[in-house]
């Protein structure tokens, strides 16, 4: 009896297992299902019929059991991103090595199996079977393997796959617990930076985002047949073994590749970003292979003509950092709230010349942001659309690259500046007209660029109304990350019947329009009604009374006569008629006391005087009109005294006004009532207008781009100089690029074209992707009906990303010490080039001067960007979040107190290196320009030691400029340029010597009252109004010499003119 | 008398070595004064003649060729002798590279320009200079 009862409590309990295993799948990932439940159970052959049996030796003898894993790293489409992939065992009997420690490089002994057959390997030396360790849709991709038996051994690995042990719980506490042995599989398999990146790196870094970690678990398998050593032994993953085993002619059991067996770890359907996933990794799902729980054994190598793999299962790696970041309010584990902001921010080019700053990288998180009040950092993930049908969310990535250290010196006295432009606009001296000019290239340092980048992520967030987030995982919340189509549906569907009916209406009001239009038809019947007035009324005769006579009335109160018609006698008077309190008629003057009937037509109402207490009304009739099935006749009622009622059930008053109101009384008692009170016109716009509306709403969701007008960083620059470089510049923001890219369920689509100032041209008209149809009516022409719907077609992705890029590039402002005068002071105002142009030269452009006292030695210049000219904070723009929610603890008190100095103080240092070529300030030297004025001789003008002519200096030490300019001067030998004509000679006698000095005693040697062109061909003011006074000229050359009073085009040729000529 | 005669003879004799003497003193002083002050001028003037607009925007050392005729004219007349004519002569001014040729010729007393006469200058010194960077 006891054991009778244990019997039965053990296989309740049994009973109870099988259940759990049947029902409870554990999933490796969300899209993966490893082999649950059931077991795996070595089968011998009973009987020589049986043909085949199959064997799985060495085991441990445990359900489920599996004797490796091979791993590597795929992306979405199941290429390989690892460098290689590992095969990882946990059973040291086959091994070469059975001593063999963790992590040992080592081999399988390939004698191992049952009768020491031979173990076939997918990687034979005759690469008969190949490692397929992925094969997606009809793609190989075994090449990237390498074909060697080499095996890692580790100890850790489960021996067997099932619920308690499954492998998503298995890597996720490596990555939690043991997380340096992650980083040891991903060194072997060259992934994430060979196993350095840290858990924050594979958490936060999109670089992640998209990987998978593929396992295929490896197992052995035998064949053999009744009574008869092994014939077969392989091992390799399902389909591996499955393939080794078709191409030896025997039939795999199907009882090895249902799900729920070791060699059937297999992908499942996953919802990913509101997109039903049947493929993840590159691994065709078994659901899109055949209904879960059959045998898809067949499927392993083919089906239609396809291989599939599918003894394969993934892990998202961000599902690593998933696990840690539960993103609760309040969680410190949770990016959101550890450190919404991200950045690295250099502030010397030493360290970097580059830096960020942006969001999380976790959508998850972003997405939980919803709720968030909208005055803080954490509410700007979310952006303000007014759209029922999705919600919209972004992240902002930001980062900038600056110049390094100039690594070609400056020479004091020249210039630096930030970008040289090809061609530049200045102002020609002699004609006063602006003019474009090509930049030769003047060898003048420029800076590298400055460029800021700035990235808006927005996706499609969640449109459910979920009070706290903090109840959901990161799937759950992923998964409501949706576009609300069945409320599009309906309310188009609604709006277009609405539509239809109120044209309708229309139609009949036309009806009635075109029906009176046709001419009014009087009946021929009336009808007597009683006026609405009553004309007379006992005891109101509080007027001066006229009394009556035979005559009629007259002055003087006396009674009329009995019996008169009174009232006749007073209108003949044309007098009111009452009557006394006592019951006297009298004529009255002064009150109106006359009959009145009201007309009511289309032009409002009117009161007309009726002498007869009744009034007959006719119905006039219009011709009918057949509308729709039905025939309209417009009837109004209309007395001849004026009166008027519509009989029909429209006004005609025609369109909607929008001041005064369709109604007779215009009067509006509530925005319901007037609604009703519309026009059928007016109802027909308002519901196609609203159909239209929610049409433009649901292609503004799979359309939307944010084209990040916030970000606008401002940028001041200053550099260290004494004279030009004491305040900072502000710099000149230019657009770069916009690139708009959009993401639908077909791929990227590059919208950079239909940007159009501050908005997109396509955002109501583009379709890509997935499209929708629903039926759509148009209605047009007097009466008619609405068409037979048509169907139109709209955007229906599930969810859509839109990034947009905006680049910006900064120059130096347009006038920043563009001009320099003879003195060699640089300045910026164009006043005063204009004043000084004929002295002054423009280069086009803004530069940096360099001061020609500067000492040799480097000096700094810095780039700020928290700051803009007048010292206000900017950042990376006055509304951009990182500003304007700076304050916010989400950033604030998050963020490592490193980042917020960064951020509120990033001035950005470099360094340039000035060398002083033209003055002589260094220590030792005096002051004076850092040139040697040298008499020469023609013949031999640099003379040394040896005979053989030294060096010349820089500026004389060109090809050919000796000989050009001095041994052959003015295209002559040497000293034969004394026998050519004077460029210029003057007589000087004591009486000019006079007048010279008098000059000198007001004017400096340096004082350059110079005429010239663009810098160049100057004339001097001296020389032109100095004859006769100054100087004379000799009679040899009365006009002063060749080249006195030369212009531009003879400035070079006066200087070659020969004696002879 | 015949001593007087003598002396007188050694007067005369004496005044005209004194003549001499002061003539040959007169034509050494002024040519060395001449050429001191030629090549001080053009020095100083070459210097004041460096284009320094040019320099900022080329970094190539330039003068400029009528303010260095005309800060020579000024320079040089600042140091002058009243009681000369001076004929000076520009044959060469280059600009890039600076290099300039040109003489000094200097005669005592004044010239009759209007006269149209040819002057000859007793003394006449002549300049080749350059500007040179050092390399």
């Amino acid at each position: 009896m006891k054991n009778k009862l244990i019997k039965i409590i053990l296989l309740s309990i049994l009973m109870i297992l099988c259940v759990l295993g049947t029902t409870k799948i554990l999933a490796l990932s969300g899209g993966s299902d490893v082999a649950q439940g059931g077991y795996f159970a070595t089968t011998y052959c009973s009987e020589a019929s049986s043909g085949y049996c199959y064997t799985r030796n060495p085991t441990r003898g445990v359900d489920h059991e599996i004797q490796g894993l091979r791993i590597s790293v795929v992306d979405s489409n199941g290429n390989l991103v690892s460098e290689r992939a590992i095969d990882i065992v946990n059973d040291r009997r086959i091994l070469v090595n059975t001593s063999a420690s963790d992590w040992e490089l080592t081999k399988l002994n390939l004698t191992r199996a049952r009768n020491d057959k031979p173990i076939s390997l997918g990687a034979s030396a005759n690469s008969k079977y190949i490692r397929n360790q992925v094969l997606d849709f009809g793609s190989n991709t075994a090449t990237h393997l390498a074909k060697e038996e080499s095996v890692y051994y580790w100890s850790r690995l489960p021996q067997v796959l099932d619920h308690v042990a499954d492998l998503r719980a298995f890597f996720i506490d490596v990555y939690n617990n043991d997380f340096g042995t992650l980083q040891k599989i991903f060194s072997l398999i060259g992934y994430a930076n060979n196993g350095a990146a840290t858990k924050q790196q594979i958490a936060n870094d999109n670089y992640y985002n998209g990987h998978y970690l593929l396992i295929e678990p490896l197992q052995y398998l035998q064949y053999h047949q009744y009574g008869q050593p092994a014939a077969y032994a392989f091992y390799g993953t399902g389909t591996e073994v499955y393939r080794m085993a078709v191409d030896n002619g025997l039939t795999p059991r199907p009882e090895l590749f249902k799900q729920r067996y070791p060699m059937s770890i297999h992908v499942v359907d996953e919802v990913r970003d509101g997109i039903n996933q049947t493929s993840t990794a590159g691994l065709a799902s078994v659901e899109h292979i055949t209904p879960a729980g059959n045998n898809w054994a067949p499927y392993m190598l083919t089906y239609n003509g396809t291989k599939y793999g599918v003894a394969s299962g993934h892990f998202w790696i961000k599902d690593f950092g998933e696990v840690t970041h539960t993103c609760q309010a309040g969680d410190p584990s949770c990016v959101c709230y550890s450190s919404g902001l991200v950045s690295s921010l250099s502030a010397d080019c030493a360290v970097a010349n580059n830096g960020y700053a942006k969001d999380t990288d976790d959508w998850a998180c972003i997405y939980r942001q919803k709720n968030e009040d909208k005055d803080t950092y954490a509410g700007q993930f979310y952006q303000e659309i007014n759209n029922p049908y999705c919600t919209i969310a972004c992240r902002e990535e930001i980062s900038y690259s600056f110049p390094q250290d100039i690594a070609q010196k400056v020479s004091a006295g020249f210039r630096f500046t930030i970008g040289i432009p090809s061609t530049v606009t200045v102002t020609d001296p002699e004609t006063g007209e602006q003019k474009t000019v090509q930049v030769e290239n003047e060898n003048v340092v420029s800076l590298s660029p400055i460029v800021f980048t700035g990235v808006k992520t927005c996706k499609t967030g969640v449109y459910d109304d979920v009070a706290d987030f903090s109840t959901l995982t990161d799937s759950q919340v992923e998964n409501k990350v949706k576009i609300n189509y069945t409320k599009f549906e309906t309310d188009y569907k609604a709006a277009d019947r609405n539509m239809r009916n109120a044209w309708i209406q229309y139609q009949i009001q036309v009806a009635y329009s075109k029906s009176k239009a046709g001419g009014l038809t009087k009946g021929t019947v009336g009808t007597v009604h009683q006026h609405t007035t009553t004309s007379v009324t006992p005891g109101t005769c509080s007027y001066t009374f006229e009394a009556c006579d035979a005559n009629g009335c007259r002055t003087g109160g006396d009674t009329c006569t009995s019996g008169s018609n009174i009232s006749e006698i007073c209108s003949a008077h044309r007098r009111n008629h009452c009557i006394e309190a006592d019951g006297t008629d009298r004529c009255t003057v002064g009150s109106p006391n006359s009959f009145t009937c009201t007309d009511t037509s289309e032009s409002g109402t009117s009161v007309y005087e009726h002498t007869s207490p009744t009034y007959t009304t006719y119905v006039y009739s219009g011709r009918p009109v057949t509308y729709n099935g039905h025939t309209y006749v417009y009837k109004e009622e209309k007395a001849d005294c004026g009166h008027l009622n519509v009989l029909t059930p429209f006004n005609l008053s025609g369109e909607y006004n929008e001041n005064a109101g369709w109604n007779e009384n215009h009067t509006v008692y509530n925005a319901a009532q007037a609604f009703e009170q519309q026009s059928p016109l007016w109802k027909y716009n308002y519901y196609k207008n609203l159909r239209d509306s929610i049409y433009n709403q649901i292609q503004e969701c799979n359309n939307y781009v944010n084209l990040y007008p916030e970000f606008s960083p401002e940028l001041t620059f200053s550099y260290s100089d004494p004279v030009y470089g004491n305040s900072p510049f502000p710099l000149i923001r230019e657009v770069d690029s916009i690139k708009v890219i959009s993401t639908y369920s077909d791929g990227n689509y590059d919208r950079s074209s239909s940007v159009s100032g501050s908005s997109m041209t396509d955002t109501y008209t583009l379709q890509k992707g997935t499209i929708g149809t629903i039926q759509s009516s148009t209605c047009s022409g007097d009466l008619t009906v609405c068409n037979t719907r048509t169907t139109i077609t709209y955007s229906k992705n599930p969810s859509i990303t839109s990034t947009t890029t905006v680049s910006y590039k900064y120059r130096i402002g347009s006038d920043i010490y563009r001009y320099v005068d003879k003195d060699g002071l640089s300045f910026s105002s164009r006043e005063e080039y204009i004043r000084k142009i004929k002295v002054s030269k423009d280069f086009g452009y803004s530069v940096f001067p360099v001061t020609y006292r500067t000492s040799s030695g480097t000096f700094q210049f810095a780039i700020d960007y928290s700051r803009d000219a007048e010292g206000n904070e900017t950042l990376f723009g006055k509304e951009q979040k990182y500003l304007k929610y700076k304050d916010d603890p989400a950033i604030v008190g998050k963020v490592t107190p490193a980042h917020m100095v960064d951020i509120t103080a990033p001035d950005y240092l470099c360094r340039f290196e000035v060398e002083n070529c033209i003055t002589k300030n260094c220590p030792g030297d005096t002051d004076g320009l850092n040139v040697i004025y040298r008499p020469i001789s023609l013949t031999n003008p640099f003379p040394d030691i040896t005979g053989d002519g030294r060096h010349p200096g820089a500026n004389w030490s060109g090809d050919g400029v000796k000989e050009k300019y001095i041994t052959n001067n003015r295209g002559v030998n040497t000293y034969e340029v004394y026998n050519m004509k004077p460029m210029y000679q003057f007589i000087i006698n004591s009486a000019n010597i006079r007048a010279i000095r008098s000059y000198n005693k007001s004017h400096d040697f340096n004082d350059f009252e110079l005429e010239c062109i663009e810098g160049l061909y100057c004339k001097s003011k001296f020389l032109q109004e100095g004859e006769n006074k100054y100087f004379k000229f000799t009679n040899e050359n009365p006009t002063g010499g060749e080249c006195f009073n030369a212009n531009r085009t003879d400035w070079e040729s006066c200087r070659y003119v020969t004696i002879e000529e | 008398m015949k001593e007087s005669f003598w002396g007188i003879l050694i007067f005369f004799v004496g005044l005209v070595c004194i003549y001499f003497i002061y003539f040959f003193q007169d034509v050494t002083n002024t040519d060395e004064h001449n050429y001191n002050l030629l090549k001080e001028s053009t020095e100083a003037a070459m210097i004041d003649a460096f284009d320094l607009e040019y320099y900022r925007e080329k970094q190539s050392i330039r003068i400029d060729r009528e303010k260095f005729v005309e800060n020579f004219l000024r320079r040089y007349a600042e140091a002058a002798s009243f009681n000369k004519t001076y004929e000076i002569t520009i044959y060469d001014v280059n600009e890039i590279p600076p290099k300039v040729s040109l003489t000094v010729g200097s005669v005592a007393g004044g010239a009759d320009f209007a006269s149209g006469k040819v002057i000859e200058f007793d003394i006449v010194n002549r300049l080749d200079a350059i500007l040179e960077t050092p390399y």
